[in-house]
């Protein structure tokens, strides 16, 4: 049966997905990375309060470990590191397409190029959420071993309520993997190149953002980034989840358009 | 009747930052035919072509493809087959594996994979990586590429680029049997040999402007007497004796080269007169021209009417 037209873009992108480089990155580094920022968090979780920073998510409390959210707890804190690796997953992935050449080869066969760059998006996208979905549970299989080293009881991880936090979580995570993913997308349209995207990507993301955190209180309600881990971490201080989403929603999609216009408009010379 | 017109633009232009390209280039590509179109580095070839592909878009003027506005790819790339520049295909994946995407992506089915790499003779090697395939496999899968649609009009864009001289023999047959299939054939190149053999039309663009197009045949029907005299001190007598006659003449080695000829009963008529004049030729010959000659003489006097 013929696909529609519409989801060729789609179809096309996950056959190219399919290499094991790829897929190992994705379904193996996510999972992987889950489990160890579980392990770390469990380690290292205490058993008093400090009150937290402006913009800081509170650290992890032994206690709160043994409530229904705390079986995914370190899932949830490994949203900046997830982050930044979809973000440089889906850069790579779309500037490659210009930097190899593929694109104008794509082109060809599928010249409505929004089309095509959306499906594309979209299919890494879909591939992400399941390895999301993985993460979780490689995380929630660590928790329980954590749980048993560090003595913290898990009858509530069990209960219903910990099913709903661990799908809170898991949506939260793959709202601000999808937003992470559509900068790195976006960001790879506008400059082309991996190299290039990269170094502004990592730069801007990684130390940028939270340096500038440190000396302007603001950054936390407005850079895109930290709006991000706020959503995946379920809200901040100084901006709650709510807020968090609306924003970053919003700057996700300006960067979108951008990214959009632009593709639309030039030409293809690679 | 007029002949159905594959390609056709009017005024074609692109400029990249005042710097123009392609400056106001006519087309008129016939169904049918295989086209060599050809030109000096920088003449505009590849942004034209990838003009006609919607991947850079005109500066100015029109254009149709298969009856379509150039602005709207969408409805004649289904028909189109293109290989632009170096083939580029995703180099982990292999050559089976790269069609598929691609014919995935343009609704065709995935039977005519094998079929197109069976076609350019890659079906041995088409489960390798296409990063261990050798430049000469590179191009053959992007001809496969550009035959997954059926195209009615193939594009293809130095097909020949960095092939060793096998590889371009290999290539030339593989293009005129693709041109006997039927579609119309659109190939530049550099190589004007080459595309004497293959190509039936000729478009030659300079700096972006047109500078011919029509059949290769009417620009090849121009030819020279090439002569020799027994001695070499009459060169001077039979050259003025052939400019009488309203020849250009240029001397080469101890020979002389006379053209246009516009009869076929042009030699007799100068060997006679030669004779007449005391002069014994010791070779008469008629020449075709080359495509190269040609080429050059064209390109020489498009430079000379541009510095005017």
């Amino acid at each position: 049966m013929k696909a529609p037209a519409a989801l060729r873009p789609v179809r096309a992108q996950l056959l190219v997905l399919r290499r094991p480089a790829v897929l190992g990155s994705l379904l193996g580094l996510l999972p992987a990375l889950a489990v160890v920022a579980t392990s770390i968090s469990f380690a290292t979780a205490d058993a008093f309060a400090v009150p937290p920073e402006p913009g800081e998510r509170p650290e992890l409390l032994l206690s709160a470990l043994a409530r229904p959210d705390g079986m995914t707890a370190g899932f949830a804190a490994t949203s900046s590191l997830l982050g930044m690796l979809v973000l440089v997953l889906f850069l790579a992935l779309t500037a490659g397409e210009h930097g190899r050449g593929t694109l104008r080869m794509l082109l060809t066969r599928e010249p409505r190029r929004l089309r095509l760059v959306g499906g594309q998006v979209l299919a890494v996208l879909l591939l992400t959420w399941a390895a999301l979905i993985l993460a979780l549970v490689a995380s929630i299989a660590a928790a329980f071993v954590a749980a048993g080293l560090r003595d913290v009881p898990t009858e509530a991880w069990t209960s219903a309520d910990a099913l709903r936090a661990a799908g809170t979580d898991y949506l939260r995570a793959a709202g601000a993997a999808a937003g992470y993913g559509l900068i790195g997308s976006a960001l790879g349209t506008l400059v082309r190149s991996v190299p290039v995207g990269l170094g502004i990507g990592v730069t801007w993301f990684g130390p940028l953002e939270h340096l500038l955190q440190e000396a302007w209180t603001g950054a936390s309600r407005w850079f895109p980034g930290l709006l991000m881990e706020s959503v995946s971490a379920g809200g901040t201080t100084a901006s709650g989840l709510a807020r968090s989403a609306t924003v970053g929603a919003a700057l996700v999609a300006g960067i979108v358009l951008v990214a959009a216009a632009d593709l639309r408009r030039r030409d293809v010379l690679s | 009747m007029t002949k159905e017109l594959i390609v056709e633009t009017t005024s074609l232009t692109k400029a990249y930052r005042g710097r123009t390209v392609v400056d106001g280039l006519d087309l008129a590509l016939p169904a049918g035919v295989v086209c060599g179109f050809v030109g000096p580095n920088g003449a505009g070839k590849s942004t034209t072509l990838r003009m006609l592909l919607g991947l850079v878009r005109p500066t100015s003027g029109s254009g149709w493809v298969l009856g379509h506005d150039l602005s709207r790819p969408q409805d004649y790339l289904p028909d189109v087959g293109a290989l632009i520049e170096a083939p580029a295909f995703y180099p982990g994946l292999s050559g089976r594996a790269n069609l598929r995407v691609l014919a995935t992506l343009g609704g065709t089915p995935a039977a005519r994979v094998a079929e197109v790499l069976e076609r350019v003779g890659l079906a041995e090697r088409a489960d390798d990586a296409y990063k261990t395939y050798s430049l000469g496999m590179k191009q053959r899968l992007g001809i496969a590429a550009a035959l997954l649609p059926r195209p009615r009009l193939l594009v293809l864009d130095e097909p020949t680029n960095g092939l060793d001289p096998q590889g371009i023999r290999d290539m030339r047959g593989l293009l005129r049997s693709l041109a006997d299939d039927g579609p119309t054939v659109l190939v530049s190149s550099h190589l004007l040999g080459e595309v004497q053999q293959a190509c039936d039309w000729l478009v030659m663009v300079e700096a972006g402007r047109l500078v011919w197009s029509g059949p290769t045949a009417q620009l090849l029907t121009g030819s020279e007497a090439v002569l020799g005299c027994e001695h070499a001190g009459d060169l001077p007598r039979l050259a003025a004796l052939l400019e009488a006659r309203a020849l250009q003449v240029r001397r080469v080695g101890n020979r002389l080269h006379a053209g246009p000829l516009t009869g076929d009963d042009v030699l007799p008529g100068l060997n006679r007169a030669a004779a007449e004049i005391g002069i014994t030729l010791s070779e008469l010959r008629r020449q075709s021209a080359t495509l190269e000659e040609q080429y050059g003489t064209l390109l020489a006097d498009s430079l000379a009417g541009s510095l005017r």
